[in-house]
């Protein structure tokens, strides 16, 4: 009885084992409930294991360099507002570009942080790509070029533009060891790749940017879509050859392009700007549409029906720099609050918008905020192939004369020609007609030593001072002088 | 490993022996004020060392012969007795013996007397919380909870509400606590539109269901919800049914309101004055402004209408009459078996911003049923929907205050159309009031279902399974004629849903031999949140009368999203009481989180914590006349803070778009070692009772460390990254708080008065890397604390020119006009030396009379838009009144430096706009009155009460801006700014002061 007792005591005791053994096994989650994936984004290896996706990934190289910061506007705002003098005043709300047109930036200008980041952002994405074992990857030695050729041309030219943003301008015929940027030609895999690096000089910065756009010169087919050619990268280069006095060169490779047959003027200066397809007038543009899109240079220069805020106000003498007959110097004076974009068939406009600032002068060179960004144009090659030549005196380069390259762009635009030689003074003015607002200002001035109201063309505060954000983070890094009260 | 020892644990206390067979009975202890189960409560054969004690139902089970007399007893509530007779059924109901200290509160996985309880909790006094015309419930219990900071941000409706619990302890991961409600960890993520200020997902709950709120506050507390308890764990339990039979409640509150401060604006003189002379200063010789155009041309060019004769007061166009309208209808009761409470509540609150309007409805039902003496469960059900028009955030042209910034010489009307004023120095915010649309409705259920099993006597299993489920639907609209949504108007359908899950199983044991009284819980837990998100946005529309993207001839913008994050947890905790005066308790958690690397994803959050009740001790009978209560209590513990993005350790590519094709770009850095943030808490208390507890208290002394800091650490950008997250860094915060409840006088007239005041000192230790700052304005600095302000300091006019003077460095009298010149300098801090509230109750014969005082001191405010507000003229943007003292002659000794249009004088951050924003704020002030007996139950009623109060009737304090307790939150900002950027106004709006009028009325 006792036995049975006890028995039964234990078969009881079993049972409720058994109920906590059930009830426990309901604590048994699995671990595995803790890998979660995420959806919008892929693994860092997974997105350079294929071709398609460093293919994928060097577009995204080309909407990294359309940040708002570099090339999608602010290189372009940096240059204009430095330079500005009478023909320009910002009458907006913004503290960063106030300072900027009133040449007393601060070290904490959130547009220079912005810039001096995403500058550094696109180079980063070019490194990865250039990265041997990327490259590796690709056994088609076509598409192995194609997309070393288009991450050098972007590295190329962006080291180029922050080199003349943050560094003194460059000197032709001597030395330049003035502090230019950084230069970083690996890819951060790892925070243990980001590591502090020290300004290199402005000599060694252009000496990088040439190696680069020549190697993608050299790479580039000469058609490529929307995307990089041989002649993007010429352009450049004559750009920067001419930035630095070699006007031989600049001559050259602005006649590579022009030579190339493959470009040709639009019929008024105004149509290769505000579009969404492409110009035989545009070498090289960044694309927008309306779902994807950088609208600053839009947000800042027009003022239209729901577009821009008309910061950028162009000033009324301005205008009388041209000729009267000067398409590029047209103001459009019949507006109206609906106006957009579409309904203004002059370079100039009064403006109309419902943000703020209306009934100023506009340029509708910026007027949309869903087109292409136009950033190289066969004019600009045009007027350097002219202003090289000019300089350069000797042998012309591409047969004309510096006359006959300036009367294509007047005449392009209906002012009139010029009849006799061409003087340094009139190919500078027809630069500065022809390319205003489109980023080219300061760097001109600068090249010309010519004084910005009563600042001398080297003066410490027309380039921009090392983010305070980056002081803070990397020891290596001296500030331009000016910003330490020097 | 872990599950083993776990089982062996379980297995060894159901075989510890069973009593013998004798007559079992079983009943429910409750308590006799508001007849809660009393949990933990001994019920023991008199004279015998027999005994239990009641589960977390308040039941026992008990095996006796008749004949025998029950005691049953609890700490705290008088003693009762029954004998045993023919019935199986033993009830018992305690009354509670003293005043205040008794109360019940819920901790993690239970509920205990307080009294018993080693760890710091406070229960927040919800009495009157229905009647409170607040918005959220955050804002009802302000100024009530010592060591709880509550900073509403903004008088708009339905935003996050700052609340800090012992200081920030992070910098870059989250400080808000984690909230529970009936056991369900919510979902707190702001999941609201980036272009606009978060809102708080708080302010869907209701506030008439409210039943208790507990501040977990220490480790050891805290602990058992380790792996997010760092930040102080809120608890909020919601109302259950009773026994017996239905008890209806009726509460209608009606009220208006009105912004609480109004600034003083130029008026159209003083506006012209002003910027005729900032003019004069930057003209030439000629008279020419800038050297470019004659005075009234400049005029004309920026200020339509200037020499009209306007005199317009924007501000007041800004504000609207605000009402708020509050009805909760609840029945509630039930019987030995079922129990059960329902309420449905509406509640429609205008703001006093125009255009801004919530309404929220809430259904609930919960449910409890006892199916078998061993078996019972319950739902908790709760469909909320909230619907608001909100305004714009405080950055944006469109939102109402920005309207301040307008010229008085304008007019609101354009007097020819009639239409409202399109010319006007910035854009007329009333247009996108007038033809926008900007709506935000959220469904919400809000859910869990429990199973309790008595396996063996004193060893109960639970299981419980909560969702909130937040659906989320914003839709706006922005007419032709608004602010960027030209030619033909701009639309979004923005839709959002949050499913949090949560899942709980875990026994209880309980057991009490002689004079050792344990108590065991242990379990584990397993939470997973999805969001999945879709937005459209698409622009022209035929005219402002089509609202829907259907409508739209193009779509501008179409994405999805989908992400979510797990968290995998073990947890134990025993409690042991010996003789009812020493205490002890140990906890432990595991706890998993997906968002760290394979590697570090688990975490172990140990507390422990002992008490010492030293007035049940022989010794101290002789003074307990005098000393009624004395607690000792010490703790420490570790818990955790994983509140980042999810995926942070992963490195990652995104998937872009450049215009129409497919792209990526490297979105973040890989970061391996990445695991949990550290909190390691002491603390030490002292709860005591004076004068048979007429007079009782609690004094805490803490002391926080976090290590393993989840900071975005900063990384030169030349990498190509700005940072990434690591672990690195450590911060602490120490403080002391105190709370009293004094019953000054008892009786027919009672009044009691409670006063907590709590310091906190924030102190970022070490962030091994540079200052961080968001914002150039709050910066994370090692020995100063976080989000400290660190600015020029400016020195006023120079009395001989008027231009804008800075102070060169910290400590120098010397100053410079050269901005980029001066120094920036430690100036202040954002977080508070101390804070607290002084609530007084007055009782005479049905009548009440409730003041309560908060008060918060020695933080500072930056005024963000003060250099557009408060500018010299700077611009045309209208100016608070102070600038008419600007500096005019040379002599002149002012902090206004001299009216210069265009020129900048002084208008760079700087500490021209800091200002202290330490405040006394009478928040409540109500008059109630209950309807004597004799009356209401000739009409049928149980009870009757009428009230009227107002709310924020009063503020003191020396910030010159709209309200010195505010916080614009920005838009779309990561946490770690979030956690940094405070005490910063920008255009942002006032509390409101709220008249209301209420009945309650039960039957």
């Amino acid at each position: 009885m006792l036995i049975l007792n006890i028995m039964k005591n234990i078969i009881i005791q079993l049972k409720r084992g058994l109920q906590i053994l059930i009830l426990l096994s309901a604590i048994a989650a699995c671990n595995d409930k803790l890998d979660l994936k995420p959806q919008q984004s892929i693994d860092a290896a997974t997105a350079l294991n294929s071709v398609e996706n460093i293919r994928t990934t060097l577009v995204g190289a080309y909407l990294q360099a359309r940040s708002a910061s570099i090339f999608g506007s602010q290189f372009n705002e940096f240059s204009e507002l430095l330079a500005a003098t009478s023909d320009l005043s910002f009458i907006g709300t913004y503290s960063q570009p106030r300072e900027i047109i009133q040449k007393e930036i601060a070290i904490t200008n959130s547009y220079v942080e912005g810039c001096w980041i995403e500058a550094y952002g696109l180079t980063n994405i070019c490194n990865t790509l250039l990265d041997a074992n990327t490259l590796a990857i690709i056994e088609d030695p076509e598409e192995r070029n194609l997309v070393e050729g288009e991450a050098k041309f972007l590295r190329g030219w962006v080291i180029f533009e922050i080199t003349r943003l943050f560094g003194l301008p460059y000197q032709p015929g001597v030395e330049n060891n003035q502090p230019g940027v950084p230069i970083v030609l690996t890819p951060t895999w790892d925070v243990a790749d980001a590591v502090e690096v020290a300004r290199s000089t402005v000599e060694e910065c252009y000496d990088q940017a040439i190696a680069d756009l020549v190697s993608a010169r050299n790479l580039l087919p000469e058609e490529n879509g929307v995307y990089a050619t041989k002649y993007a990268a010429s352009a450049i280069l004559a750009r920067l050859y001419l930035q630095q006095g070699r006007f031989a060169d600049a001559a050259t490779e602005a006649d590579n392009v022009i030579g190339s047959g493959l470009f040709s003027l639009e019929d008024h200066p105004l149509k290769p700007f505000n579009i969404t397809g492409t110009s035989p007038e545009v070498i090289f543009a960044l694309e927008n549409n309306i779902a994807s899109n950088t609208p600053w240079l839009a947000v800042m220069y027009a003022s239209l029906n729901g577009m821009g805020r008309g910061d950028y106000d162009i000033q009324p003498g301005f205008l009388t720099k041209f000729d009267v007959s000067d398409l590029r110097g047209m103001l459009q004076i019949d507006t109206d609050p609906s106006y957009t974009i579409a309904d203004i068939n002059m370079m100039y406009y009064i403006g109309v918008g419902t943000i703020l600032n209306n009934g100023g002068i506009n340029t509708a060179k910026w007027g949309d905020y869903y087109a292409n960004i136009p950033l190289i144009r066969l004019a600009e090659m045009y007027l350097i192939r002219a202003e090289a030549n000019f300089e350069n005196g000797g042998v012309l380069i591409g047969g004309n004369t510096p006359t006959e390259d300036i009367n294509i762009i007047r005449a392009r635009s209906q002012a009139p020609v010029y009849t006799e030689d061409v003087t340094r003074d009139q190919i500078r003015n027809e630069r500065y007609l022809e390319l205003c607002w489109e980023g080219h200002r300061l760097h001109d001035l600068k090249r010309w030593h010519s004084n910005i109201g009563s600042l001398q063309y080297d003066a410490g505060n027309l380039i921009l001072p090392i983010p305070f954000r980056e002081m803070q983070v990397n020891s290596l890094l001296v500030q331009n002088p000016w910003y330490l009260g020097q | 490993m872990k599950k083993l020892l776990l089982l062996l644990f379980v297995l060894c206390i159901f075989l510890l022996p069973v009593s013998g067979q004798q007559k079992t009975i079983t009943g429910t202890v409750t308590d006799s004020e508001n007849g809660q189960p009393v949990i933990g409560a001994t019920v023991r054969i008199k004279g015998t060392t027999t005994g239990t004690i009641t589960d977390i139902n308040g039941r026992y089970q008990i095996s006796a012969t008749p004949g025998s007399i029950l005691e049953f007893r609890f700490l705290g509530m008088k003693p009762s007795e029954a004998t045993v007779g023919t019935t199986d059924v033993i009830d018992a109901v305690l009354e509670f013996d003293v005043m205040g200290v008794d109360e019940v509160v819920v901790v993690g996985y239970g509920s205990a007397i307080k009294r018993t309880v080693s760890g710091s909790v406070t229960k927040v006094d919800t009495k009157g919380l229905a009647e409170t015309p607040s918005v959220s419930f955050e804002s009802a219990i302000q100024g009530k909870t010592a060591g709880v900071f509550i900073q509403q941000a903004s008088g708009k409706l339905g935003e996050t509400v700052k609340m800090r619990i012992r200081g920030s302890s992070s910098v870059s991961a989250d400080n808000q606590p984690l909230y529970v409600v009936d056991g369900v960890p919510i979902s707190t993520e702001n999941i609201s539109n980036g272009l606009n200020q978060p809102v708080s997902p708080l302010a869907d709950l209701s506030m008439a269901d409210v039943e208790s709120i507990q501040v977990l506050k220490d480790a050891s507390a805290a602990a058992i919800y380790g792996s997010r308890a760092s930040n102080g764990v809120v608890i909020i339990t919601t109302k259950k049914g009773q026994k017996g039979a239905t008890k209806f409640n009726i509460d209608y509150t009606t009220g208006i309101s009105e912004p609480s401060h109004l600034i003083d604006w130029l008026n159209a003189d003083q506006y012209l004055e002003l910027f005729n002379e900032a003019m004069d200063n930057v003209s030439d010789s000629y008279g020419y402004v800038w050297g470019w155009l004659p005075k009234e041309d400049i005029w004309n060019l920026f200020v339509p209408r200037w020499n009209e004769g306007y005199d317009t007061d924007w501000q007041k166009e800004a504000f609207q009459k605000g009402s708020l309208n509050r009805i909760n209808v609840s029945g509630s009761g039930g019987n030995e078996f079922t129990t059960y409470y329902a309420a449905l509540s509406y509640d429609r609150t205008k703001g006093i911003l125009r255009g801004n309007d919530m309404t929220k409805l809430s259904g609930r039902l919960n449910l409890d049923q006892k199916a078998t003496d061993k078996l019972s469960f319950g739902v908790q059900m709760n469909i909320m929907r909230t619907e608001m028009d909100r305004v714009e955030n405080d950055n944006a042209f469109a939102t109402p205050l920005q309207l301040v910034a307008q010229a008085p010489v304008t007019p609101v009307y354009d007097p020819d159309t009639g239409e409202l004023n399109t010319n006007t120095i910035y854009y007329n915010g009333l247009i996108s009031l007038r033809d926008g649309i900007n709506n935000h409705t959220v469904f919400r259920t809000l859910g869990n279902a429990y199973l309790n099993y008595s396996i063996i006597k004193g060893l109960n299993f639970k299981s419980e399974f909560g969702t909130d489920i937040t659906d989320l639907r914003e839709k706006n609209f922005w007419g032709r004629l608004t602010i960027g949504a030209g030619p033909a108007g701009e639309a979004q359908n923005r839709s959002v849903r949050v499913v949090n899950y949560n899942w709980e199983n875990y026994f209880t044991y309980a057991k009490i031999i002689e004079d050792h009284d344990i108590n065991i819980v242990a379990g584990m837990s397993y939470q997973e949140s999805n969001t999945t998100g879709s937005d459209v946005q698409g622009k022209g529309f035929p005219t402002d009368d089509f609202h829907n993207i259907a409508n739209a001839a193009e779509a501008t913008v179409f994405s999805s999203w989908d992400y979510g994050h797990s968290y995998l947890s073990y947890f134990t905790r025993a409690n042991y009481k010996f003789r009812e005066r020493y205490l002890l308790s140990l906890s432990g958690r595991i706890d998993g989180s997906s968002r760290f690397g394979v590697d570090h994803r688990y975490g172990f959050f140990p507390a422990f914590s002992a008490g010492w009740i030293i007035s049940e001790e022989d010794f101290m009978t002789s003074i307990k006349g005098t000393l009624s209560y004395l607690k000792l209590r010490a703790s420490y513990g570790l818990t955790g803070n994983s509140g980042i993005p999810d995926y942070a350790h992963l490195a990652l590519y995104t998937g872009v778009n450049y215009a129409g094709r497919n792209a990526l770009q490297p979105s973040q850095l890989q970061s391996r070692e990445l695991g949990w943030e550290n909190t390691a808490q002491t603390d030490v208390g002292v709860d005591f009772g004076l004068f048979k507890n007429r007079l009782t208290g609690e004094l805490d002394i803490y002391y926080k460390k976090t290590t393993d800091l989840l900071l975005f650490r900063t990384l030169p950008s030349t990498s190509g990254f700005t940072g990434v997250w690591s672990n690195i860094g450590s911060l602490e915060n120490k403080g002391l708080e105190f709370a009293v409840h004094a019953n000054n006088f008892v009786g027919t007239f009672k009044w009691t008065t409670d006063f907590n005041i709590a310091f906190n000192k924030n102190k970022i230790l070490n962030i091994d890397g540079p200052e961080i700052t968001p914002n150039g304005i709050n910066y994370v600095i090692e020995d100063q604390p976080i989000g400290v302000f660190k600015l020029v300091k400016f020195a006023g006019a120079d009395p001989d020119n008027g231009d804008a003077l800075y102070y060169v460095k910290a400590g120098s009298t010397e100053t410079t006009n050269n901005y980029n010149l001066s120094e920036p300098q430690i100036v202040g801090s954002p977080n508070p030396d101390f804070t607290g509230g002084f609530n007084n109750t007055f009782e005479y014969k049905g009548l009440d009379l409730n003041l309560l005082l908060s008060f918060v001191h020695g933080n500072k405010v930056f005024n963000g838009g003060g250099r557009y507000q408060s500018a010299a003229a700077d611009w045309f943007d209208n100016q608070t009144v102070d600038q008419m003292n600007r500096w005019q002659n040379p002599g002149d000794i002012t902090m206004v430096p001299q009216a210069r249009l265009g020129d900048g004088n002084g208008t760079n951050n700087s500490t021209r706009y800091l200002s202290d924003a330490s405040y006394v704020r009478v928040r409540n002030l109500s008059l109630g009155y209950n309807l004597p007996g004799e009356i209401i139950s000739k009409i049928h009623l149980s009870n009757a009460r009428i009230y009227i109060g107002v709310q924020n009737l009063y503020t003191f304090t020396k910030y010159k801006g709209w309200d010195p307790e505010v916080n614009y939150t920005g838009t779309g900002r990561s946490t770690q700014n979030t956690n940094i950027i405070q005490g910063y106004d920008f255009y942002t709006a006032p509390q409101a002061r709220t008249y209301s009028l209420g009945i309650n009325l039960s039957f």
